[in-house]
């Protein structure tokens, strides 16, 4: 206790002689301090007799008292000591950093540790950097998956950006790290999850039959029980289109309860192969919410058409959207297995989508196409790219953003990439679309990932894949966009 | 009323009628040391004034707020810092609390652990290996570090 300012009431002669001395002393050193409220020594003074009421004498117990008192022994010490701060304390300045440093401060200690590790952290640190302005560059990387043929087991997923982040992406769940003979590959992402499947090898065709969601960056995975009885038994010959959809930062903040798990919700669905256009055909959702496959029959009058290329389905609205063969969309709500919603293809788009590409960019879903390669030796490649505008139940129309002929584009870094488009038949596929940047859209030519930007007509040399034939196919390219937290996945294995 | 702990004194005060210019109720603070509480008076009457002086402007207010905490940023030293957070804990001044945390974290941000337990004082309490353990489950997070 500190007492300033000339109002202390007077020594009184009941005060010990020691304590008096010491708190003349005190009074002089603070003398020039401003004015505080006055402390009332009295009433302090009271209040330690009444503590020690067992000593022999009162006022030696009150000396004693005071002398090993940590008030005592604090003034004594020099102005650098640090006192301890109490946990609630340290969160409130932790949840203010950073993700890496907020990450990292796990490893000061054991206390700090657990405190981190706790959701609350994580709904504070969610709270608090959602009611900041928006920051629209969460750290976002393309991720290609690329099979070593050599080894056949071999997996690399190379990201683009060199961000400390991503460097711990290949990560493989234990499970898998036993049964080596079994093949690993990830079918979809969502956020900063994955889909991944584990299947047996078997001749020509891989049916996966175990899945898994994981987070690579907090290393925090769950499988997927087996799949119903109905669907292994069926002959497949090839791959199921598949579609994963997940709530990230947004779970997080719709928690009331202190006491509740976060729990992240999210919907794998299948849909098995079937011949030609069809009309009504069978789905498989598995929902994290009941932990179960169910089987479903959705039937969409318009006709939907297997494309030759399955690629993942793109999370759009809460629906999972698919290409149908001509280019027109069909999109599945996993929450609400009958709903569906119909989206006719662009008019200009060509009828032989190859080399096409479904995304979402800034939140608007566009769909991407070079025409003219590699069919149609005749008219030069152009990349086109619309986008949809929503109108939400009026339906909503497709415009034609971009459309730049290939062999304008320019390299500012990279004269060489000048001269190779503007050849005859340049090797340039669609990658992916960048997430929040509109102006941005990734191509694979000529064995490198480039940056191509839409506006200003020009490439950049992104990355350069090691062997140029170990990635052949461009349904291997998933979107990694970390959220400000990691979304949390609690294990639970199911076998 | 910015010190929210010692409110009651005043409200006890008015319900008692002491008509007197200059308050005489001590109020004791036993957790909240000389330096700090003279920081955070300081402080306190700083961003009264402002507020008065920028009554209308919000803008203007926050501007002027913040050139004001630059400046005594840099007479204040580190290791205060957390004095004047349990300070202003204390005695419940909100604004100085979220101030002074602010300052802390932009202290420790990016800087090693090392430096963080230094900051705090705080000793490792982890077992042989577990912090290894740690160090590489996120090396992601290890790496960028500022220079100690």
């Amino acid at each position: 206790m500190l007492w300033k300012d000339s109002t202390t009431p007077p020594l009184s002669s009941s005060m010990a002689p020691l304590l008096r001395s010491t708190i003349k002393q005190a009074q002089a050193e603070e003398r020039e301090i401003l004015s505080y409220p006055p402390i009332d020594l009295m009433m302090e003074m009271r209040k330690v007799k009444k503590h020690h009421r067992r000593s022999s004498s009162s006022s030696s117990s009150v000396i004693s008292y005071y002398e090993n008192s940590d008030v005592h022994k604090r003034r004594k010490r020099t102005a650098t000591a640090i006192d301890d701060l109490p946990i609630d304390l340290v969160l409130e300045i932790l949840h203010l950093l950073d993700l890496k440093s907020a990450t990292r401060c796990k490893s000061v200690s054991k206390e700090w540790c657990s405190v981190i590790t706790d959701p609350f952290f994580a709904r504070c640190f969610v709270n608090y950097n959602n009611s900041r302005p928006i920051v629209d560059h969460w750290p976002f990387t393309l991720l290609l998956q690329c099979t070593n043929w050599r080894t056949k087991n071999g997996h690399l997923l190379l990201p683009l950006e060199e961000e400390p982040y991503f460097k711990s992406l290949p990560y493989i769940p234990p499970m898998y790290q036993e049964q080596r003979h079994n093949e690993f590959n990830i079918q979809a992402s969502c956020h900063d999850l994955f889909l991944c499947s584990e299947s047996a090898v078997v001749s020509d065709h891989n049916t996966p039959f175990f899945y898994y969601v994981i987070n690579p960056i907090t290393r925090q995975w769950t499988a997927l029980p087996p799949l119903p009885h109905q669907y292994t038994a069926s002959v497949v010959r090839r791959r199921p289109l598949i579609g994963f959809i997940c709530n990230s930062c947004d779970i997080l903040l719709h928690h009331h309860h202190h006491h509740q798990q976060l729990q992240l919700s999210f919907r794998v669905m299948l849909i098995p192969e079937f011949e030609g256009m069809s009309t009504e055909f069978k789905v498989y959702i598995f929902s994290s919410d009941t932990s179960k496959w169910s089987e479903s029959l959705v039937s969409c009058p318009e006709g939907f058409e297997l494309a030759s290329f399955a690629f993942p389905a793109v999370p759009y609205n809460g629906l999972l959207f698919w290409c149908s063969e001509d280019g027109s969309l069909f999109g599945f709500d996993p929450y609400n297995s009958g709903c569906y919603r119909f989206i006719q293809k662009p008019l200009e788009l060509d009828t032989s989508f190859d080399n096409g590409r479904l995304g979402v960019s800034h939140g608007a879903l566009r769909i991407s196409q070079i025409s003219g390669f590699p069919y149609d030796y005749f008219s030069d490649p152009v990349l086109r790219i619309w986008e949809f505008k929503d109108k939400g139940e009026e339906g909503g129309k497709w415009c034609l953003e971009h459309q730049l002929y290939v062999n304008q584009m320019v390299s500012e870094k990279s004269p060489w990439l000048t001269k190779y488009v503007v050849k005859k038949y340049p090797f340039v596929m669609v990658l992916a679309f960048h997430p929040n940047d509109r102006d941005i859209m990734y191509l694979m030519i000529h064995f490198k990932v480039v940056s191509c930007n839409l506006r200003r007509k020009t490439l950049e040399v992104v990355r350069d894949l090691p062997d140029p034939h170990i990635f052949s196919n461009g349904k291997n390219v998933f979107n990694f966009v970390l959220p400000c937290w990691p979304t949390p996945i609690h294990s639970s294995p199911f076998l | 009323m910015k010190f929210c702990a010692v409110k009651q004194y005043f409200d006890d005060e008015n319900n008692n009628n002491i008509t007197s210019g200059a308050s005489t109720t001590m109020i004791p603070l036993p957790n909240v040391e000389s330096h700090p509480l003279a920081i955070l008076i300081t402080y306190c009457k700083k961003h009264l004034k402002i507020k008065a002086n920028n009554a209308d402007n919000k803008k203007e207010t926050e501007k002027e707020m913040e050139q004001y905490e630059q400046e005594l940023l840099k007479k204040v030293m580190p290791q205060e810092l957390t004095e004047l957070i349990l300070a202003a804990n204390y005695l419940n001044f909100k604004e100085a609390l979220d101030f002074f945390c602010r300052a802390v974290a932009s202290a420790i941000q990016n800087k090693s652990i090392e430096f963080v337990r230094k900051f705090f004082g705080l000793e490792s309490d982890f077992e042989l290996g577990e912090e290894e353990k740690l160090r590489e489950e996120f090396a992601w997070s290890f790496e960028g570090v500022d220079e100690d």
